[in-house]
């Protein structure tokens, strides 16, 4: 799984490309409560690219959304395909999270 | 069993009487050894029923108390201690006496239930203010009356650094360096007066900047301090971007206002008596006008991106027309700087779904682009693929290429190339950065791959199947 981050104003977008799964959910899970540790929140998770999540990695968006509600937020998604939004949808987690279509969508939420 | 015992001697008595009797009070064909052998059963029958009274007295004597007890209770005994009876009752009693323990310790089971899940609600109905807290993005930190933490939400914790539960218990002071917020802080603590303050510090810690509002807490006891932590690095950032760009447009803007009214002047002046002049003077102005309007579309639509009010009109878009559109539009432009304009289109080109305006709008800031970055002589090639999903569509120059340095940029708006040849052609800067989003408002995106001196190859790709414009 591929992880990459470019800064929109105050807010860090990491993007996951790939499927996320298995190993990959470990070091996706680092890297985004290292961002909520350093950014104070201030992230967004990029699905665009995301082929696939399985059980592993909905559960590592779970903990990171749990993370996230101590300190009064949600794990924002953005853009997230049709296969994702159905996984999510199946599983009954898409509620849990905050999901917007794009990118600058999901940044403009932090105004 | 004196009974037993008198009915024996009796017997026995009669025994011994009928053994030593006169024969003349015995029938004559009864022998003495019946008689001996009738006493001795009789005696054993009767010792049968006195074992059997005994037996059944032990048996059952303990109903009457049990039943006494039973009637105790249905009088409101419910006092497990009154309501046993003696043990030596038999097993009746001592079952009895079991069952009331029994139920005794249920009865005090119940209630000790009873009683947790009462406490229970309260606590968790204590608890729902805390859970609230927590659900709130801004820190909430309630100071008691020497400026120690007394209690920190989630959020708060978050803006510490450390531990949550070693939080409480701290000095303020330990967190918040700011003198400002340390001093409203001391006073609101110091005097029931002081009305608090809000305060906008840069973070040491994470960077950014928090919004600190400092508040009394009014109550009867010693004086107590709210602080409300917001993250507002976001915000701050968003206003300065704003400002940026409100300058730098007006600063565009005000270059060709400033070459039209120069104009006007010239031609109003001399024009009257200089045909050429003011012909020439007139050209001007109208390409500076129309350089003008380009850069009020740019900024509305930039600002309408700001609003999230940019939006798609999507309908069939037929590129084969679109395509000559984009060539007549520049085939002038290119003859004039003598660059040769190529389009490589395939045989046939499939109607897709999409915002017509805007893309044309892309192509023509591409095309645009490649024409006044291509010295004369040049060539820019417009190369068109259709794939089943997406359509490709390369803008391929021979211009003066961008730096490893600029690529990073040029999709910022105002981002102008830092090359020296860039600062004399006219540009808001605004154009790519348009391009590129309404390309991603369409599903698609705009990449840039070049070589400095060499040329530059601009990459629109758009998606083809209607489900996946985003609109």
């Amino acid at each position: 799984m591929k992880i990459a981050e470019r800064q929109h104003g105050a807010v860090v977008v990491i993007t996951l490309t790939g499927s996320l799964s298995g190993a990959d959910a470990e070091q996706v899970k680092n890297r985004l409560l290292q961002a909520m540790k350093t950014n104070r929140g201030r992230f967004v998770m990029d699905a665009a690219e995301i082929a696939f999540i399985d059980g592993t990695g909905l559960e590592m968006l779970l903990d990171i959304n749990d993370e996230m509600n101590r300190i009064g937020r949600a794990l924002k998604i953005c853009a997230a395909g049709e296969t994702i939004r159905r996984i999510m949808e199946l599983t009954g987690v898409a509620p849990l999270f905050e999901q917007f279509s794009d990118a600058n969508e999901a940044v403009r939420s932090f105004l | 069993m004196l009974a037993v015992a008198s009915a024996s001697a009796i017997l026995a008595g009669l025994g011994a009487n009928v053994l030593s009797g006169p024969a003349g009070l015995l029938p004559s064909w009864i022998g003495p050894e019946v008689w001996i052998g009738l006493v001795a059963a009789g005696l054993i029958g009767l010792a049968m029923l006195a074992f059997l009274h005994w037996r059944m007295r032990r048996r059952f004597g303990a109903l009457g108390p049990i039943g006494q007890a039973l009637r105790s209770m249905n009088d409101g005994q419910t006092d497990a201690g009154s309501l046993a009876v003696a043990v030596g009752l038999g097993p009746e009693a001592e079952a009895w006496n079991a069952m009331l323990d029994n139920s005794d310790r249920m009865r005090r089971r119940l209630v000790i239930e009873q009683a947790k899940k009462t406490l229970g609600d309260r606590r968790s109905s204590a608890g729902d203010l805390p859970a609230a807290c927590d659900a709130i993005p801004q820190g909430l930190v309630l100071l008691d009356e020497r400026g120690r933490i007394r209690y920190a939400n989630g959020a708060a914790a978050a803006f510490f650094p450390g531990d949550r539960k070693k939080i409480i218990g701290s000095d303020i002071a330990e967190f918040v360096s700011d003198r400002s917020v340390i001093d409203a802080v001391g006073s609101i603590l110091s005097g029931p007066n002081a009305r608090g303050g809000t305060f906008e510090v840069e973070a040491a810690d994470a960077g950014g900047v928090l919004r600190i509002s400092v508040r009394p807490v009014r109550r009867s006891g010693p004086s107590a301090a709210v602080i409300v932590i917001e993250d507002v690095t976001q915000q701050r950032m968003a206003a300065e971007a704003r400002n940026d760009f409100l300058a730098k447009a007006t600063h565009e803007l005000r270059t060709p206002l400033t070459n039209i009214l120069l104009y006007v002047e010239t031609a109003m002046e001399d024009g009257a008596d200089n045909p050429a002049l003011r012909a020439q003077a007139l050209n001007v102005i109208n390409q500076e006008a129309r350089r003008l309007e380009g850069m009020v579309g740019d900024v509305l639509s930039v600002s309408e991106i700001e609003a999230g009010a940019l939006s798609l009109k999507t309908d069939d878009v037929r590129l084969e027309a679109l395509f000559d559109q984009i060539e007549t539009d520049f085939e002038t432009q290119a003859a004039e700087k003598e660059i040769n304009l190529l389009f490589n289109l395939p045989p046939k080109l499939e109607v897709i779904q999409g915002d017509r305006d805007k893309i044309v709008a892309i192509l023509t800031n591409l095309v645009g682009n490649a024409l006044k970055y291509t010295p004369a002589g040049g060539k820019v090639e417009v190369n068109v693929n259709q794939e089943p999903d997406r359509l490709i569509v390369e803008v391929v120059d021979t211009g003066i290429g961008v730096s490893r340095e600029d690529a990073e940029h040029i999709f910022e708006r105002f981002y102008r190339a830092k090359d020296t040849r860039v600062e004399d052609i006219t540009g808001s800067g605004l154009g790519l950065s348009l391009a590129r989003e309404m390309a991603r408002l369409h599903g698609g995106d705009i990449t840039l791959q070049s070589e400095p001196d060499a040329g530059s190859t601009f990459t629109l790709t758009l998606p083809c199947l209607a489900e996946a414009v985003a609109v």
